[in-house]
């Protein structure tokens, strides 16, 4: 029971997790892309990716490679930063510092912000 | 041996309890499993060295009593923690558990002399007020299209029995004059919470088979509509219809499975092109619905049974086509069309036939009935369909006065009440006290009430029942540790 | 002019100096005690020491010559200050005899006026917080004006007797000028049909009030003498300001300053209103009414079924009778079901004959029930 493993664009997906989840574990892919690429493939809300049919998985890797997620969505997100910093911004430089960029109080609570603000962001 | 052993479980540990003579030399053998420690029953003498398991700090009394040394423990408010080493159970086990459908308990005394239900005792009115016992062949029918629910309290008795109602003979009678006529018998079972719709609607699935009718049984209507199940849109329709694959071969499984007899003996009378397979006209049914394996290839079969079976002039059987929760089939469903919009439940095709065949829009032309009973538990409000019963049932003169449209409520749905304009209401009410006096009578004959039933006790649980709302009796009788 | 100012330093430093010296007086040094509950007191002094302190203490000055004199002879005063005393000593000679007595006559005066101010206030020693002492701040001229002399009746008794004079008073108004009242009652009259409107107004008793401007109009448009078209047109125009429950239009105004233009304005909107309805170009009979605004709330009354009138009661009791009768009947025939004994019974051994005996009400023509479809081990 270690389970079939089921391969959308390239990462391995467990049989009983829900494809929706699935989906959305793709980065700049959320609720409401995944449930129009559901409803496109007519895939149930409760489908798990082991009842997945072998053409639809195909069907499904090639739309998801045609949308910009995962390595291209990070890169505008950096190519915006990049950009801010470039100029010279407020907004740029506090990216840089890795503090928050919208004049929140940086006394507590910033640790988002510290994990994830930087010139090349990652999430 | 081993029943009055384990009838022992319903005795009570009391003291004026006298244990029988015939199960009295039973303690003297060794229990198979006990919870008292070994080393209480074979003491163990204090000379003989026990064995230590709990380091240095711990004792052995004289009793041969191990007893554990103080622990150090090092946070003030740590908690002793059990951790629980069991494998976590397997997927989908504990929802086969959660819908386990016990029909039989070793532990409950037989009634004996409990009249058997047949096709004749549904209608007679001599019965009314009766336990019928279900017959062992309609059981595992049943069973096949999961008729009983794991909420009714089948798994307290030694054999699946039911109270024959007035409702139920008068809804059995219904069919029958369907039936006699070649109509189709339209019907919405309505009524309070606990009140008995569902077994009400298993009483009609039982006379259809001890009829020898063809049962097409929809256990749940929000399986259906609740994005739970496949679906696809069906090409060529318009505007689109679904199809339910998966849906549709569970159908065609319990068809099978209960109906086998009956399928055996029918021949198509259509040739059939679409089918992947090749039936010659006169094969029999049961072979095409045998061609069902997969969910892919299911739904022109499903059709194809369908087509079959509503054949005109071929002598085929009534058909019964039921549905339990009929509020999850008038609104919304869960599923979206490929253009992201909302499917109404009344475009997935399956609930399509269903509601066409209430509505009286296509008409079953062996005759039949179809039936619906609405669900008080988690079903979803339906203006509109709460509307329409409570119409018909001023029609029918069972209420004064129904209630008046709001015009400006939204939350109307046109297609739900074209579907419910044609139907009879069928206001399931509680049980009379003779009704309720032989309900209980048969609990006590089972052992499952330990009182005299008399008339004092019938009134007492009959009005803690709500005057006689079956499903609260059984909470107030036997779902509960006082008697 | 300068020897006057000068004249005038030497004689304040004479002044000051005496009893600034006295108060600050070093004490002779005590031996204390750490810790004691009782006041330190000072040594007892000598007899001629006080003597000497007294005297110096009394010493006045009639004018400035007795000031420079004083100087002039005093021990502690420096060369220069003593060169100065003389210069100053000699000006004061030189002065014509009446400006001298004039000078003695003014420090006389003068002394004479400050004199109760620099008398030092003493506490009494068994006074508790100075209570005798007189509060000069507070401006008031009856001193013990609080104390009661023994030939009054006490505040409280003042009151009751204000109190009988009220009700007295009162009971005069009744008996002599409220029967005069009598004679300007008119009868009531319900409204007309002319009067279809009811205003309402609000009226602070004379106060400025915000909310004193507000007018509400409340009708009927059963009154207006409209058809029922009519009628439902209005209503529907009204809106949420129509109650269907009771059929009225209630609506107000306080847009302008003063009541009579609010009043004004409603009587014109009610007149539009119905001139509106009135107008059968659109009737307004495809919308339905909406009633959305209006909670219609249900009052539970106890059901007229469920009185116990003395037909019900017999009836009761019949049915109470008769299954007490089926019960005994049942009972005889041993056809009682009992789950006690049922369950004693099968414990103890079925005894299959006698079950079947038990439940012969159950039992009807046809065939023994099969078997149940247990799983487990059978007998």
């Amino acid at each position: 029971m270690t389970g079939l493993t089921v391969f959308i664009l390239g990462v391995n997906f467990h049989e009983q997790k829900l494809v929706k989840k699935a989906l959305e574990s793709f980065y700049a892919l959320g609720p409401q892309k995944s449930s129009r690429i559901l409803a496109k493939y007519s895939i149930y809300p409760m489908m798990k990716c082991g009842s997945l049919p072998q053409r639809t998985v195909t069907a499904l890797t090639a739309e998801l490679s045609s949308m910009t997620i995962e390595n291209d969505a990070r890169k505008i997100v950096q190519d915006n930063i990049k950009r801010l910093r470039d100029i010279g911004t407020v907004r740029g430089r506090r990216h840089a510092m890795g503090l928050p960029v919208r004049g929140q109080k940086t006394r507590t609570q910033i640790q988002n912000a510290r994990k994830l603000n930087r010139v090349e962001r990652r999430g | 041996m081993s029943v009055p052993h384990s009838l022992r479980c319903l005795l009570r540990p009391s003291a004026t309890t006298s244990i029988p003579q015939r199960i009295a030399p039973i303690t003297a053998f060794t229990a198979p499993f006990s919870s008292s420690s070994i080393l209480a029953k074979n003491p163990t003498p204090p000379s003989s060295k026990a064995k230590v398991p709990l380091g240095s700090r711990a004792k052995v009394l004289p009793g041969g009593h191990i007893r554990a040394g103080k622990k150090m423990q090092l946070g003030k408010f740590k908690k002793n923690r059990q951790i629980d080493k069991s494998r976590p159970p397997a997927p989908g086990e504990r929802k086969a558990y959660r819908k386990r459908v016990t029909l039989s308990n070793n532990n409950a005394l037989p009634v004996e002399g409990l009249e058997e239900m047949n096709a004749q005792t549904m209608v007679d009115p001599a019965k009314v007020g009766r336990m019928l016992a279900l017959p062992n062949e309609l059981v595992d029918q049943l069973r096949a299209v999961e008729a009983f629910k794991s909420t009714q309290t089948w798994n307290m008795f030694r054999q699946p029995s039911m109270l024959q109602r007035k409702e139920a003979r008068e809804l059995a009678e219904k069919m029958q004059t369907a039936a006699g006529k070649g109509d189709t018998l339209k019907l919405v079972i309505s009524g309070d919470r606990l009140v008995g719709k569902s077994m009400l609607l298993l009483q009609a699935i039982s006379y259809a088979y001890l009829n020898n009718w063809i049962v097409l049984h929809i256990p749940e209507g929000q399986e259906m509509t609740n994005g739970s199940t496949e679906y696809a849109p069906i090409p060529n329709t318009q505007p689109a219809q679904y199809s339910q694959q998966a849906y549709a071969l569970r159908m065609l499984q319990s068809l099978r499975k209960a109906n086998q007899k009956l399928l055996l003996d029918l021949k198509t009378v259509f040739p059939h092109p679409d089918l992947v397979q090749h039936f010659p006209v006169g094969t029999s049914l049961l072979q095409v619905a045998n061609a069902a394996k997969e969910p892919d290839t299911t739904w022109p079969i499903f059709n194809a049974i369908l087509q079959e079976l509503t054949a005109e002039g071929a002598g085929r059987p009534p058909i019964l086509f039921s549905l339990d929760g009929l509020s999850f089939i008038m609104k919304m469903s869960e599923y979206r069309s490929p253009a992201f919009e909302v499917i109404h439940a009344h475009d997935l095709a399956i609930v399509r036939r269903f509601v066409d065949y209430l509505s009286g829009k296509t008409k079953l032309p062996n005759g039949g009935a179809v039936i619906a009973a609405t669900s008080r538990g988690n079903s979803p409000r339906n203006p509109s369909m709460e509307l329409m019963i409570a119409k018909q049932e001023a029609n029918q003169g069972l209420i004064d006065q129904p209630p008046a449209k709001e015009p400006y409520n939204r939350k109307y749905d046109d297609r739900v009440e074209a579907a419910l304009s044609n139907m009879e209401v069928l206001k399931l009410q509680s049980v009379s006290r003779s009704e309720a006096r032989s309900l209980m009578e048969y609990w006590a004959a089972s052992g499952l009430l330990r009182t005299a039933v008399d008339e004092q006790a019938v009134s007492d649980k009959w009005i803690l029942g709500g005057n006689g709302n079956v499903g609260e009796m059984e909470r107030a009788t036997l779902l509960t540790m006082r008697y | 002019m300068a020897a006057a100012a000068q004249s005038l330093r030497l004689a304040f430093r004479a002044r000051r100096a005496a009893p600034a010296f006295r108060q600050f007086r070093p004490q002779p040094l005590m031996v204390l005690r750490p810790l004691s509950t009782t006041a330190p007191r000072p040594r007892k002094k000598d007899e001629d020491e006080e003597d000497n302190e007294l005297e110096e203490e009394e010493r006045v000055f009639e004018n400035y010559g007795e000031v420079y004199a004083e100087f002039l002879r005093s021990d502690t005063m420096t060369e220069a200050e003593k060169a100065e005393a003389k210069q100053a000593m000699e000006m004061w000679e030189q002065l014509p005899i009446e400006d001298k007595n004039q000078v003695t006559q003014n420090v006389k005066d003068i002394r004479q006026g400050i004199d109760p101010l620099r008398k030092t206030i003493r506490a009494i020693r068994g006074s508790f917080w100075n209570e005798e002492e007189r509060d000069s701040e507070m401006i008031t001229n009856e001193f013990g004006e609080d104390d009661f002399e023994e030939d009054d009746i006490t505040s409280m008794g003042h009151a009751k007797l204000e109190e009988h004079r009220e009700m007295r008073e009162y009971a005069r108004i009744a008996v002599w000028e409220m029967p005069l009242l009598s004679k300007l009652a008119k009868p009531f009259e319900p409204p007309s049909s002319e009067h279809v409107l009811r205003f309402r107004y609000t009226s602070y008793m004379g106060e400025f009030h915000p909310a004193e401007k507000k007018v509400v109009v409340q009708f009927c448009p059963n009154d207006l003498g409209l058809t029922e078209q009519q009628q439902s047109k209005l209503a529907k125009l009204a809106g949420p300001r129509y109650n269907p429950e009771t059929g009225i239009i209630k609506m107000s105004c306080e847009m302008f300053e003063h009541q009579a233009q609010n009043k004004r304005y409603l009587g014109d909107l009610v007149e539009k209103m119905i001139a509106e309805a009135k107008d059968p170009k659109d009737t307004f009979e495809d919308v339905p009414l909406d009633t959305r605004h209006h909670e219609f709330k249900v009052k539970p009354k106890f059901p007229k079924e469920w009185r116990l009138t003395p037909e019900r009661k017999q009836q009761l009791e019949a049915m109470r009778q008769q299954a007490l009768l089926t019960d005994e009947v049942k009972r005889r025939e041993g056809t009682l079901i009992d789950g006690a004994t049922r369950i004693q019974q099968a414990l103890s051994g079925p005894p299959k004959k006698a079950l079947e005996d038990k439940v012969a009400e159950l039992v009807a023509a046809g065939p023994r029930p099969s078997r149940s479809r247990s799983v487990g081990p059978r007998r």
